[in-house]
């Protein structure tokens, strides 16, 4: 267990690594230069090159990429360009909310899921298991900018139940009034991740169904609900855990487009904001933090399986899938 | 089972709101917000509102995104629109002079050259303290560190500009020439309270200050909620021109495209900018429901033609003739903006607002016959041309889109790109040593805030300082030397002049004249009362009902 | 060059012939088309599915036809609603807004199918060759293609995308940059199931070369998975170029995508709803049986899964 830990902590700060430089060089060879929008037409020659300079621009990528890592393992990812001031507390301020936004969905796409799914897998080829599955299927198939501009315009603009975007009602601080606030962007950002779990639950349930064991609690006599309850649901669960990890993936970079449609005030609308000003040490926070969610998330998902499912460790560097 | 899922549950959402939590707690802002901190208590001093509201008014203003910090400056329409309630600059200028706000006049001496600029006597911060020629210089000192000390402020082309303070409120400044649109950097400057920071410029990057809401204010209004979406400004009982009829303005961020359209029929927010002529017709029709405002932008929208693009380089003099001649003004407007009410064409690079502005101004005339024979007789048919415009401003794309079409008609192929304002400054103001130069050939770009009584940006134009505009040496030289004299008859006869010269030329098609056209909601008034955009100036002005 | 291989005959040359005859025929690729045809007709929702996608690339590819310039505008013509002239109405340019769907599913498929191609190209090649050779070299290859499925994809996509020159090749480009490696991981897994497979085994022992089993017999053998990844693969990139569309990031003027006209008829939402719901509905319907095809296709191939 130990070992297999390490092995998984070690990849986890290979792929943070990886993710960090690949972002940097993208930025670097990215064509435009930036400099142009800090130096004015004032300067002399002298003047620009101190610019430069203290923007580190004078340096090469590797250099520029080894000097800005160093800095960001001590929690210094640098100054915004923009207004100069410390990137890791702005990113701080505004993750909270991205955080409950993700986190909300994600609860609401399990919450809804796990009774669908197994709903589904239990009365399997009725009009009600088609019904979810076409759901699902529209679910995972729908551009989910153009899902949350129709839900604005039907829920806002027709009916007037809920607000159209941002987080809270100016002076009205109850829970409620976030709630209400979040409900759209929610079912929005959930959907994706709803139909991939509805799916996976409603298979394994079947192939679950299919067991000995529940022939042989359906000839003790056990209700047909307690079976599902008590037997499929656990064991339809667990492969869950690896599911969560994988689609963490769409939950971060769902967020980033549906922050901007519903002017969420979180990091990815504020990253949005950054790659428009071109201020990279924010778009380098920015990146760094999606990454680490997503890898974190990976790395809880694998632990957490390992320990319930010890057969995993074993698989080693041949996880042959 | 039942029960240990809804434990599970119940941890998660724990954890969700204890990150909202701690983040909010780190953060000294009055923030009030997030989930987890009202359940947990309503906490809140500034709270409590809702009952307040009753008596008073609030004007909801949407914007698109949080301002990282409310520090004043001009970097940005955003920022400015944001930070406009709180913070002022000295002077606005219009055609007919200056409207003062900080600064209560000033003086420009006959020969041009010494500027005296006194500040209002009863202008002060909102801790009391008075705003003073030391809060200006250590504004203009604080922009000096990020530029190596040389500003457009402090210099001309390298020749430093000299400061007097005369006393605590009167600032002279020496020019050591004759420089016209020095004013319009004056009215670009919004002052930093000096002494919040121990009179240290370089304490101000990283402080921290201007994201607290106890930071003073020089504005109509103070700080009095920084929330996570929004901000919510409190008029000053002591503001020196008046006491504002609006008590609270709050800026919520408000979700991109049609969902500020939602917000604003919905009642979220109180007004909005409308830029088609569908909506305009709509919300015309409903005059019963909604204000319209039509504010002159001072803008001047025009295409450009590079020297140095790859193709436009090795063309003729009346191939350039041809592609503006090929051009349909009209039909441009009636496409990409569908009203004249919207934008009127343009026909000098001038704009109406600025006192220099010649109306008889030819422009340039569509004649498709003309621009054929040019177009062949140039070798400009069956070329292929780079087009570039700003994605983010709104209608150019309509615009190239109608330009594509009508230069189609003289044989002539556009690759069109539309690129966010970053890479299309980056490639639009460019000279010919730099590596991007060749890499477009016509492109449309905006001058805004052209008011006043100098040339404005157009004097950093046709004079190629920004970039390489193409103009022959008589125009750079009689631009320079309209910009440097002092006398205004002989400056008029100079611009006059240099209006008609830099069309015959054909560089830039003056395209639009655009204009501001806001609705708002019945109860509010007053919005078009300061015309300078971006909105609003004077707060004073508006009135909610 | 070529000479030389005209001349050089030794007895090697000959090898590739004697063993053809010894060969067994890949009895196995041939199944695969024959499961997908059987499944496809018997299965109602592939079959629609399928008609679905047919008619609207059929209509992509005859878009020309259409009386109506998708590019020439008319004044006149703004914004009308749906009449027999325009079936779809007009947009803000007086353009007949059929036509431009049309013409929006030639671009939104080129790319689908573009980036479709290059993903399970790259994919298959990759995963393939790192299953075939196996050892220290598939460990690392692997890793690499592990850290390509961990990134955030659509994030780099908007960022890489704001960086470069916007247009076809580029989203063709960076789509499929950021989806190869799903591909890589299910040929991987395949391959090396299938090299420990007799029939391999006996050809490999017979003396055939590694690239020749690999395109001989892995390849066909993959073949299943490969099309059930290369039909989600269109569904995924038509959806994340809608995505980039929206943003901005899409193909340029006067061309557009699905996404990139759902971006344009933003401004028009409210009062014109009808621009925002055709290419909308379009991306669904695509994206839908796409992933229906998929679905349908896994099913046919891999029959341990329930249906």
């Amino acid at each position: 267990m130990w070992k297999y830990f390490c092995k998984k902590t070690i990849q986890l700060m290979i792929v943070m690594i990886l993710i960090s430089f690949f972002s940097f060089a993208i930025i670097y060879f990215a064509p435009g230069d930036i400099s142009m929008m800090y130096i004015s037409q004032d300067m002399t020659e002298e003047q620009k090159a101190n610019v430069m300079a203290e923007l580190g621009l004078d340096k090469s990528m590797l250099e520029q990429y080894i000097a800005w890592a160093g800095r960001a393992v001590h929690g210094d990812l640098g100054v915004s360009l923009a207004n100069k001031a410390s990137v890791l507390p702005q990113i701080a301020k505004r993750l909270p909310s991205t955080i409950l936004l993700m986190g909300c969905s994600f609860l609401l796409s399990l919450i809804l899921a796990i009774p669908l799914g197994l709903w589904s897998g239990y009365h399997k080829n009725t009009w009600i298991d088609n019904l979810i599955s076409s759901v699902t299927y529209m679910g995972m198939s729908i551009p989910s900018f153009w899902f949350g501009m129709l839900l604005i315009i039907l829920f806002s603009g027709i009916f007037h139940i809920l607000p159209s975007s941002g987080m809270h009602t100016v002076g009205d601080n109850s829970v409620l009034d976030t709630v209400k606030h979040m409900i759209m962007p929610c079912i929005t950002l959930s959907m994706g991740n709803l139909a991939v779990y509805i799916r996976y639950i409603r298979a394994n349930t079947i192939g679950q169904l299919s067991e000995e064991y529940v022939l042989t609690a359906e000839a003790k006599g056990t209700s047909k609900g307690k079976i599902l309850r008590n037997h499929v649901l656990k064991n339809t669960l667990l492969p869950i855990i690896t599911l969560v990890g994988m689609n963490l993936a769409s939950l971060v970079c769902g967020s980033f487009i549906i922050e901007s449609v519903f002017g969420w005030p979180g990091i990815g609308s504020f990253a949005m904001e950054a790659i428009g000003k071109r201020d990279y040490p924010i778009i380098m926070a920015y990146v760094m933090m999606s990454g680490l969610i997503l890898v974190i998330g990976n790395f809880i998902a694998d632990i957490l399986y390992a320990i319930a499912d010890p057969r995993i460790k074993r698989g080693g560097t041949e996880s042959g899938t | 089972m039942k029960k240990r899922l809804v434990s599970l549950m119940l941890a998660s959402m724990l954890t969700a709101t204890l990150f909202a939590g701690c983040g909010n707690s780190g953060n000294k802002a009055n923030d009030t917000t997030a989930a987890g901190e009202t359940a947990a208590g309503e906490t809140s001093a500034a709270q409590g509102t809702q009952e307040e509201s009753g008596g008073e008014s609030v004007f909801t203003m949407a914007i698109n995104y949080m301002p990282s910090s409310l520090q004043p400056s001009s970097a940005s329409d955003d920022v400015v629109m944001a930070i406009r309630p709180i913070y002022e600059p000295l002077f606005a200028e219009t055609k007919d002079g200056f409207e003062y706000y900080l600064a209560d006049s000033l003086d420009i001496s006959e020969d041009g050259l010494t500027y005296t600029l006194h500040i209002n006597d009863k202008a002060s911060w909102s801790d009391g303290e008075p705003v003073t020629v030391d809060d200006i210089l250590f504004t203009m000192d604080y922009t000096g560190l990020n530029y190596g000390g040389v500003t457009s402020y402090n210099s001309l082309n390298g020749e430093m500009i000299t400061f007097n303070k005369k006393d605590d409120k009167t600032l002279e400044i020496v020019l050591p020439k004759v420089y016209c649109t020095y004013s319009m950097t004056l009215a670009r400057l919004y002052p930093l309270p000096s002494h919040a920071f121990d009179n240290d410029p370089s304490k101000v990057a990283d402080s921290g200050y201007f994201n607290k809401t106890d930071m003073v204010t020089d504005g109509a209004y103070t700080v009095s909620e920084i929330n996570e979406d929004s901000l919510v400004f409190t008029a000053k009982d002591d503001y020196y021109r008046g006491t504002p009829s609006v008590s609270k303005i709050v800026m919520k961020t408000i979700g991109a495209g049609s969902t500020r359209q939602v917000a604003f029929e919905n009642g979220e927010i109180d007004y909005m900018r409308i830029s088609t002529a569908e909506d305009l017709e709509k919300y015309k029709a409903a005059s019963d429901k909604y204000n319209i405002y039509t504010v002159s932008e001072a803008r001047l929208n025009y295409l450009q033609l590079n020297p140095n693009g790859k193709v436009m380089s090795t063309l003729s003099d009346d191939a350039r003739k041809a592609i503006f001649l090929a051009m349909n003004d009209e039909e441009i407007i009636d496409f990409a903006y569908g009203s004249d009410e919207l934008a009127t064409p343009a026909n000098s690079l001038l704009t109406p607002d600025q006192s220099l502005y010649n109306k008889d101004c030819a422009g340039y005339s569509y004649n498709l016959e003309e621009a054929k024979k040019l177009a062949d007789s140039s070798g400009l048919t069956g070329q292929t041309l780079t087009y570039v415009y700003n994605a983010d401003r709104p209608n150019m794309e309509a615009v190239a889109t109608v330009i594509q079409q009508q230069l189609s008609q003289i044989g002539v192929n556009l690759s069109i790109e539309g690129l966010d304002s970053s890479t299309f400054f980056s490639r639009f103001f460019t000279s010919a040593d730099d590596e991007e130069a060749p890499t477009w050939d016509l492109g449309t770009n905006g001058w805004d805030s052209e008011r006043g009584t100098h040339a404005g940006q157009a004097f950093g134009y046709l004079t190629s300082r920004m970039c390489d505009t193409g103009y022959s040496d008589e125009i750079v030289q009689l631009a320079t030397e309209a910009n440097s004299t002092a006398d205004e008859a002989s400056r008029r006869e100079l611009w006059n002049q240099i209006q008609d010269k830099a069309l015959a030329e054909y560089w830039e098609y003056p395209l639009t004249y655009t204009n501001y056209i806001m609705v708002s909601q019945k109860n509010v008034t007053g919005l078009d009362s300061s015309a300078i955009i971006p909105e609003f100036i004077d707060y004073l002005s508006i009135n909610v009902e | 060059m070529e000479h030389e291989t005209v001349i050089t005959i030794t007895e090697e040359s000959f090898r590739p012939l004697e063993r053809r005859k010894k060969e067994m025929p890949p009895a196995v690729s041939h199944s695969v088309w024959k499961d997908i045809s059987i499944e496809l007709i018997s299965n109602k929702v592939a079959l629609v599915s399928l008609i679905l996608l047919l008619i609207i690339i059929i209509g992509a590819l005859f878009a020309p036809l259409s009386p109506y310039d998708p590019y020439a505008l008319d004044s006149s013509q703004k914004l009308q609603g749906i009449s027999r002239a325009h079936w779809f109405g007009t947009d803000e340019f007086g353009r007949d807004y059929f036509t431009r769907v049309l013409y929006g599913g030639r671009v939104s498929l080129t790319v689908g199918f573009l980036s479709m191609l290059v993903t399970i190209t790259l994919g298959t090649s990759i995963g393939v060759f790192s299953g075939y050779m196996g050892g220290r070299l598939d460990a690392l290859l692997m890793r690499f293609t592990d850290i390509f499925l961990a990134l955030p994809s659509m994030l780099l996509m908007v960022i890489l995308n704001t960086f470069l020159q916007p247009g076809l090749f580029t989203l063709v480009a960076v789509l499929s940059l950021f989806s190869w490696a799903s591909v890589a991981r299910i040929t991987r897994a395949e391959t090396m199931s299938l090299k420990e497979r007799d029939f391999v085994v006996a050809t490999k022992n017979l003396g055939a070369s590694s690239l020749l089993i690999a395109v001989k017999h892995i390849i066909p053998n993959v073949l299943g998975p490969v099309i059930v990844a290369a039909s989600l693969s269109v569904a995924n990139a038509i959806l994340m170029e809608s995505s980039l569309s929206y943003l901005g990031l899409g193909v340029q003027i006067p061309l557009a995508s699905w996404g990139s006209m759902l971006q344009g008829a933003q401004s028009h939402i409210l009062d014109h709803p009808l621009l925002a719901v055709f290419p909308g509905l379009m991306i669904l319907i695509t994206v839908l049986s796409f992933n229906l095809l998929g679905d349908v296709l896994r099913n046919a191939l891999e029959p341990k899964i329930v249906k």
